[in-house]
């Protein structure tokens, strides 16, 4: 990727991508000033250039982005079953995390214990390297891999 | 040692002797030590500041191989690539999360230092502080400390880092792995670990409640 002169895409090793917010507001991009950051396209002003091109262009990125996500998706996250982490502490850490419900918390654990693995997500690469290296935070242990590896 | 539990006014407490005190503390020091190497590696210069940089392979040490396990199961180059990005921060964010449980304890374990008396000389062993772990401490009921809700998730997962530590020198893969019942260290290390589990136990339902 070029890096463009307004600074809008920062490069970003596509590994590193999603780790690190974006930079999208001036204050996020001191050095680069100017309306590109700091005027939003309202109803009002979006009859201006600038809003027509930026939208044209967000239009584009969004395409992208999508067709990106369809290309690298869907990979999974896989807990597996280890005999020192305690299953009060598993299912926790599937709520607490990943916000699911206690019944399914539950279910998700209990699936790892019984099964000894358990896919406790499904998305894009980035966010399930993300899910893996939480789980290693936690002390979980975990993989990612396509859905249909 | 009186095991975590929420109390009313939402606070969570336990209390520990000064020698459990001591004992955590020693144990969550050699696990930050054992991940001191890895968090401080810095084969490319370029890229010591900035947290990437880790090493390339599985370690060869099961205790490091299961702190920092592969991120990818079929696919050793990706793991290879993830771990060289991402290895440093997460050995770093594991030391952290045992110095938080250092310094919880510190005012505790630090009575345990005090001078021994002249004629014992035994060495502050970790055998040997678990062993009288299991004693009754008439002279110490244990001192109380307070976790914050972050304070408190970094206990568990130093726990938990010190567990799974301890069940790869026991040699514990799988749950039907028992500790070697010859192995008098084995046992008494085996001991520490359920009894961590215990406080582990407890302070998932504390936090949980």
């Amino acid at each position: 990727m070029e890096p463009d002169v307004a600074g809008s895409s920062p490069v970003v090793h596509p590994r590193v991508a999603g780790r690190q917010q974006l930079f999208h507001t001036a204050e996020e991009w001191p050095g680069i000033p100017g309306p590109f950051f700091v005027q939003p396209c309202t109803p009002n002003a979006s009859s201006s250039a600038l809003c027509q091109a930026r939208n044209v262009a967000q239009a584009i990125e969004d395409t992208e982005l999508q067709s990106s996500i369809q290309l690298d998706s869907p990979w999974v996250t896989i807990v597996w079953n280890d005999p020192v982490n305690l299953m009060s502490y598993v299912s926790w850490v599937f709520r607490s995390y990943f916000g699911f419900a206690t019944e399914e918390a539950e279910r998700l654990m209990l699936q790892v214990h019984h099964d000894g693995r358990s896919v406790v997500a499904t998305g894009s690469r980035e966010e399930m390297e993300r899910h893996v290296e939480a789980m290693h935070d936690f002390g979980l242990w975990a993989t990612l891999q396509k859905a249909d590896a | 040692m009186i095991p975590f539990f929420r109390e009313e006014n939402r606070e969570i407490t336990g209390s520990f002797t000064a020698v459990e005190a001591e004992l955590i503390s020693s144990l969550a020091t050699q696990v930050a030590g054992l991940l001191g190497a890895v968090a401080s590696r810095s084969d490319d210069p370029e890229l010591a500041g900035t947290g990437i940089g880790g090493s390339t392979d599985r370690h060869d040490d099961p205790a490091l191989a299961r702190l920092l396990p592969n991120a990818y199961s079929e696919d050793d180059d990706a793991s290879r690539e993830f771990r060289q990005l991402t290895e440093r921060g997460l050995a770093s964010r594991k030391i952290d999360n045992a110095v938080i449980v250092l310094h919880t304890l510190e005012h505790i374990a630090a009575l345990a230092l005090q001078p021994p008396a002249p004629l014992d000389d035994a060495p502050t062993t970790v055998p040997d502080d678990a062993s009288s772990l299991f004693e009754s401490h008439d002279d110490d009921p244990g001192t109380e400390i307070a976790l914050d809700e972050p304070t408190a998730i970094a206990w568990l997962r130093t726990l938990t880092d010190i567990r799974l530590t301890i069940a790869a020198r026991l040699g514990i893969e799988s749950d039907d792995d028992t500790p070697d019942e010859t192995d008098d260290a084995a046992l008494v290390l085996a001991d520490v670990y359920n009894w961590l589990g215990l406080i582990t136990e407890s302070l998932v339902e504390a936090v949980d409640s």
